[in-house]
């Protein structure tokens, strides 16, 4: 049947392969926040919203980092949380890239026009240029939204692995477990929301035959 | 030279008889086959050596990689007008004589990625300029300002004082250029056999997708925009040191400004080969000594700084060749990277070789609990079949993953015997205690290739000269001459009778053994499923 979550990354490599390569993409972006907070030294002025997001970046660099280990050990509860956190920040990541890109294709015409006195010199071809951006900006949006979906679908695979229900854990983990499969049990279930529809038969006389 | 490596973990090649050495001193029955160390260095002249190789060669789809590096040195020779016709024959010529003669060819034959990338680097100026796409000189900003929200060169070049200056030019200037040489020779001394080739490789396509992106992509790097601003590029440009003129101002050198102004990519800003040296570096050390994995970073996030700093890169140049480097390490990992081993530190402690299995979780733990949990299980090993038997094909279907292992196995009287060290590694458990038992040639067959443990397998001196008899049987009738790949090529197959193809397989194995492909694929595949390393 298809289905929009993938079962293999790329269409060929395994789901735990696809999940530790968008881990390692993970971490290294979020190491941006921690070169971002560096102009506290330098002096470079930066806004509000670089604040926000360089923040966001260097308290998840550990989240994935640890996420990172739990994806190579196959542990099903923290792959799972880690794809919500992973959702949460693509969303974040989305609005913060549509944010910058505004303000910055507005000044954009400006900067280079400024950048040239000379009316005589050559003219950089900012359409061109423009285009370029904008599409690798929305070409790298659609590889995240993927990302989500292959993280999604490798926690799905290690939760229907290892059995898990949102009501069957047990120890410390129980409560988070209950949480983080109980907000959608029909996605984690196996056999997906089919499953349990049916009457379970096992004699003839039971089914009324 | 990596598969040349890794099949010497298989058992010895036909021609080899296995010879028994029965210790009467000690009145112990000891059973060892005689064959070379898998860390053994080829040392041999002869060129028919090779050329016997060459022929017993089975092609591959992996063949294609010569194909391309040919057409690229191919390329690269023809556009470079710098040394005279003769010279480059003459150089054609020696490259062709070292891929012959063994001693040599064990060391280029894996770096021919490097050299190809280094051809293909240094002849780049010469492409003319009309076959070359346009130049981008506003997209890295763009795109850096609009992910991460600011200009990270801009912002970290914004402060400069002469001790930075040389702490950025540690790295960049210097610790860059040597780190490939230092890594190759900790991985070669440190690592397991055939990491070294692994690494040579994986640096050379690397390196090699690099400077082909950066050809098709030219973009101008951060110390363009601080030289000209945004005003159109062209390829008559000279490189800049950027930064590095400082660290030149300040020895009285004028090594760096000339170097990087007569750099042959001027434009391969994206991405960044720095980035990209030290983390595939980081990522092979750290698979080697996995505790200093903290050191390996930091040197990352040092080189990353330093690079911006001397406004030689974008951040998004270093995310770019972060990525390729992570890309080309993890396929490198998953398909040809043998793994460390735990408790043994060098490469001569290596007596076989395992290959990393992505559908495997990573289990991290000492040689000491390793060892420990082996003990334990020697009495209940069935919680450990458990664990083992967890490793189901990802290829399932919703409504038949069985959610426990096979009642079978728990029930299998033998199973607490045959524990201990035999089932702890992946690949064993494919073997149940019966079978082992039941038919000491099988099991002697399977664990022959590594060491094995004649108490545990019950070998024998009666069995082990069975299995020698079956062996020279086998040789005499030429019964594993037949290809065996297409046991492989069917995984359920694979999986249902294992019983009856394994056995056979493995002895076909042996055969085969002298004369395997460089490359072959799906072979880790089989590797760490198909034979037992015990």
């Amino acid at each position: 049947m298809f289905s929009i979550v993938p079962r293999y990354f790329l269409g060929f490599l395994p789901l735990a392969a696809g999940a530790e390569l968008i881990t390692v993409f993970g971490i290294v972006n979020k190491a941006s926040g921690i070169y971002g907070l560096l102009s506290i030294f330098t002096g470079h002025p930066i806004n509000a919203a670089q604040w926000v997001l360089n923040i966001i970046s260097i308290i998840l660099l550990p989240f994935f980092l640890y996420a990172l280990l739990s994806v190579r050990r196959q542990n099903p509860l923290p792959v799972v949380a880690y794809s919500y956190v992973y959702l949460l920040d693509m969303l974040a990541n989305i609005a913060f890239t549509i944010f910058f890109s505004v303000t910055w294709f507005r000044g954009f015409d400006k900067v280079v026009a400024s950048g040239d006195d000379d009316a005589n010199a050559a003219k950089l071809d900012t359409a061109s240029e423009r285009g370029v951006s904008i599409s690798v900006i929305v070409l790298v949006l659609l590889f995240r939204l993927y990302s989500c979906f292959v993280l999604f679908g490798y926690a799905r695979m290690l939760v229907r692995k290892s059995g898990l229900r949102f009501d069957n854990g047990q120890g410390k983990s129980a409560m988070l477990q209950y949480v983080l499969l109980g907000l959608t049990p029909s996605f984690w279930r196996r056999g997906g929301r089919r499953a349990g529809k049916g009457r379970m038969v096992t004699t003839l006389e039971e089914s009324g035959f | 030279m990596l598969s040349r490596l890794k099949y010497k973990l298989l058992p010895a090649p036909a021609e080899q008889l296995p010879t028994t050495n029965v210790n009467s001193s000690t009145n112990m029955s000891a059973a060892s086959i005689v064959k070379p160390p898998i860390y053994r260095i080829e040392t041999s002249f002869n060129i028919l050596q090779t050329i016997g190789a060459l022929r017993a060669h089975k092609l591959s789809a992996y063949d294609l990689q010569y194909v391309v590096l040919f057409f690229i040195g191919l390329f690269s020779v023809l556009v470079a007008d710098s040394p005279p016709v003769a010279v480059k024959i003459i150089l054609t010529f020696l490259l062709f004589l070292g891929l012959l003669i063994p001693i040599t060819s064990q060391i280029l034959l894996p770096a021919l990625p490097v050299l190809g990338w280094l051809i293909l680097f240094t002849s780049a100026t010469y492409i003319p300029a009309e076959w070359r796409p346009p130049i981008m000189v506003s997209v890295l900003p763009t795109l850096e300002t609009v992910f991460y929200g600011a200009n990270l060169s801009a912002l970290l070049s914004s402060r400069i004082n002469s001790v930075l200056d040389v702490l950025a030019w540690l790295p960049y200037g210097v610790m860059h250029y040597g780190g490939p040489v230092v890594c190759a020779g900790l991985v070669f001394i440190f690592g397991s056999p055939g990491t070294l080739p692994c690494f040579a490789r994986s640096f050379g396509y690397m390196n090699l997708t690099g400077v082909l992106i950066q050809l098709m992509f030219p973009n101008a790097p951060p110390w363009y925009e601080v030289k000209n601003g945004f005003s159109p590029a062209d390829y008559s440009m000279s490189g800049s040191p950027g930064g590095l003129a400082r660290i030149d101002q300040l020895f009285g050198t004028d090594l760096y400004s000339s170097a990087f102004g007569a750099s042959p990519v001027v434009f391969g800003a994206f991405p960044s080969l720095h980035s990209g040296f030290s983390v595939l570096e980081c990522m092979f050390l750290s698979h080697v000594f996995p505790r200093l994995s903290p050191l390996f970073l930091f040197y990352v996030f040092w080189i990353w700084w330093s690079t911006m700093y001397l406004t030689h890169h974008y951040f998004i140049d270093l995310i770019g060749g972060a990525v390729l480097a992570t890309t080309v390490f993890l396929i490198a990992k998953w398909n040809f990277l043998p793994s460390s081993q735990s408790g043994k530190s060098s490469r001569w402690q290596y007596e076989y070789i395992e290959l990393t299995d992505i559908n495997t979780a990573a289990v991290r733990s000492l040689a000491s609990t390793r060892q420990k949990r082996r003990d334990s299980n020697v009495r209940d090993s069935s919680s450990q079949y458990q664990s083992q038997q967890q490793d189901y094909d990802y290829d399932y279907d919703d409504q038949d993953i069985p959610e426990f292992p096979d009642e079978e196995i728990d029930d299998d009287p033998l199973t607490p015997l045959a524990g201990g060290g035999l089932t702890t590694l992946a690949g064993a458990h494919r073997y149940s205690s019966t079978e082992r038992f039941e038919n000491p040639n099988a099991a002697a067959a399977a664990g022959s290739g590594t060491r094995f443990d004649e108490h545990d397998l019950g070998f024998n001196d009666a069995n082990a000269a069975d299995y020698f008899a079956t062996q020279a049987k086998y040789q005499r009738e030429d019964l594993y001459r037949a290809d065996f790949d297409d046991t492989f090529d069917d995984e359920d197959k694979f999986e249902d009778d294992l019983g009856a193809s394994f056995d056979a397989s493995n002895d076909k194995k042996k055969a085969n053994s002298d004369k395997q492909p460089l490359f072959k694929k799906g072979h880790s595949k089989r590797d760490s499923e198909g034979s037992s390393y015990f």
